[in-house]
């Protein structure tokens, strides 16, 4: 008896969660409506943009990177980053209130910060899932042999390892951004980094084709790790789905530590910001 | 005597007071140019990162399939590209809306210059930018590739080139701008524009290679010839009489787009002014 109280209660809160993210969802869509779809159709075009003279040089060429054919490659390497993009700038959403000087309205409200950022992370697994399948539908488009090897598992895993890479990056943009809401600074390190990992991070090309020196760079940069896998995981080039069980357990316990840190940075700068008087909008 | 020592001394205290307020006023400039340094090294490594991580891959792709496009190789095709697409975005950026947002549109509708005046200083100052970015592009291909350096004389026709198409870009966001300031509605026609040159506008790679329907819609983007005058001056394949000739015919395009630009802007101003909207208003994105 007791059990099924449990179960209803943990169903009832579950569904006031998804009630209220989708209330603040609604919301937030209403404020930012006319940036989202501006915002939405220039990360679609810079995509095309990106893609598409890596498809037009590389048609017809028996050129490989890693085994892969390049313009699969390079798909899949853009995918990753620009499902990074969107995390960091989801996981920017706090600085930019704080900028705006509507940081103090959050932080009063019911919902508080907590809330603020789990919403704003499940804003980046959602917002990072319809990507991924526009964008495989055009690159498949362009492409037909994109999808010739994948399977439904496949498919399911490397998204499974897509939307962790992008929790992760949601993670490590909270670190990055804790900071500036005690220094007031302008400027964003995510930026930089994002920048370091379109070179270094196998997203274009393979290290191995750099010289020795800066292929050490390379391997400084973690998300490298998540990018081999999601290729492997979309390839199928793994044998068996438990080795993508292995794959998806490591890139969890990595995802789970990153958001540990970034969301524990995030709140202890935003206690230290009270303590300051530094909540309101920032001056430069 | 007694009726000058104190306007002398006031003198030398005017002298004072004005040597501190200098000093007081270097030291603010001092801080603010500090802060501006600070803020452009950041943003000029940035864009040398977004370079490299443009220039990079299409460098490794092209030593790896051995492409040599008819007079020029991969790399040297997409660092020009690369130079004309960043010079154009930069022009591609308008001064009213900013104005507008700041709220100091009216000043400058008032002021000695004008807004024209205004406009015209603005686009010497985006044509000297437009030089220094084009210019920083080559010369990071040459780091990556050494033979992408280009001759002095080929350089200084490029460099001559290279205002018109800043001169163009600012026409045609003036042109857009011209139908913002009337419509007030939000189109953002030069982000849609720096798409289209870059899908369609032989930036990244030539419309012979895409299919005939597709590259037949690219003649029509009216950078184009902009982009291949730059090449065929880089590759040599011009003789000085052509090129000349060439860097007069892009200047005309340029002026033409400009004056078309003025004009929408005067139009959309007479407009915003008779609505009353010329001073500070949210835009959105």
């Amino acid at each position: 008896m007791e059990i099924s109280q449990h179960r209803i209660v943990a169903k009832v809160s579950l569904f006031r969660g998804i009630l209220e993210w989708l209330i603040w969802r609604r919301k937030l869509s209403l404020y930012y409506q006319k940036y989202i779809v501006h915002h939405n159709i220039t990360f679609f075009l810079l995509f095309l943009a990106n893609l598409l003279p890596f498809f037009v040089w590389s048609k017809g060429t028996n050129v490989r990177y890693d085994g892969y054919n390049v313009f699969h490659y390079v798909a899949l390497g853009i995918i990753y980053l620009f499902s990074a993009d969107y995390a960091l700038e989801f996981a920017g959403r706090l600085r930019k209130l704080k900028e705006e000087g509507e940081l103090e309205i959050v932080i009063s409200s019911r919902m508080g910060v907590p809330r603020f950022l789990l919403y704003s992370m499940v804003d980046t697994c959602i917002q990072s899932t319809i990507f991924i399948i526009i964008v495989l539908v055009i690159s498949s488009l362009l492409d037909r042999s994109l999808l010739a090897s994948v399977t439904l598992n496949s498919i399911l895993f490397s998204t499974i390892i897509l939307l962790l890479a992008s929790m992760s990056w949601f993670g490590i943009g909270l670190m990055l951004d804790a900071p500036f809401f005690v220094w007031e600074y302008r400027g964003r390190p995510a930026t930089i980094l994002l920048l370091l990992t379109g070179v270094f991070g196998e997203i274009y090309f393979p290290l191995e084709n750099l010289s020795p020196r800066l292929e050490r760079i390379g391997e400084f940069i973690p998300s490298i790790t998540f990018v081999r896998y999601f290729r492997q995981a979309f390839f199928n080039n793994r044998a068996g789905s438990s080795c993508y069980i292995f794959l998806i357990t490591i890139s969890g316990c990595l995802t789970i530590s990153i958001l540990l840190i970034g969301f524990s940075a995030v709140f202890k700068a935003i206690r230290l910001a009270k303590e300051k008087g530094k909540t309101g909008r920032s001056v430069f | 005597m007694q009726r000058l020592l104190p306007s002398s001394l006031t003198g030398v205290k005017d002298i004072v007071a004005g040597a501190v307020l200098v000093i007081r006023m270097s030291k603010i400039n001092l801080q603010i140019s500090l802060y501006y340094l600070k803020k452009s090294l950041v943003n000029i490594a940035v864009t040398i990162l977004r370079i490299i991580m443009r220039l990079l891959p299409f460098s490794i792709l092209g030593r790896l399939l051995a492409i040599s496009y008819p007079g020029s190789l991969l790399l040297e095709f997409v660092t020009i590209g690369l130079a004309f697409s960043a010079t154009l975005d930069d022009s591609l950026t308008s001064p009213l809306r900013s104005w507008r947002q700041k709220g100091i549109l009216e000043n400058h509708m008032v002021s000695k210059l004008g807004i024209r005046g205004a406009l015209l200083s603005y686009l010497v100052f985006s044509c000297l930018k437009g030089e220094f970015i084009f210019a920083a592009i080559l010369t990071i291909g040459g780091l990556i590739n050494i033979e992408l350096f280009p001759s002095g004389k080929t350089l200084f026709s490029l460099l001559l080139l290279v205002p018109s198409i800043t001169v163009t870009g600012f026409g045609i966001v003036l042109m857009s701008m011209g139908y913002h300031l009337k419509t007030q509605k939000i189109v953002p026609v030069p982000l849609y524009l720096r798409f289209v040159t870059w899908i369609f506008g032989e930036v990244f790679f030539p419309l012979e290679k895409i299919s005939p329907a597709l590259s037949s819609f690219g003649q029509f983007v009216p950078t184009i010839f902009l982009v291949r005058t730059l090449r065929e001056v880089y590759t040599g394949t011009l003789i000085s009489s052509e090129i000349l000739l060439r860097i007069t015919q892009t200047y005309m395009l340029g002026l033409l787009f400009l004056t078309i630009g003025f004009l929408a802007v005067s139009k959309g101003l007479e407009e915003a002014r008779t609505q009353g909207t010329t001073t500070r208003i949210f835009l959105g994105v």
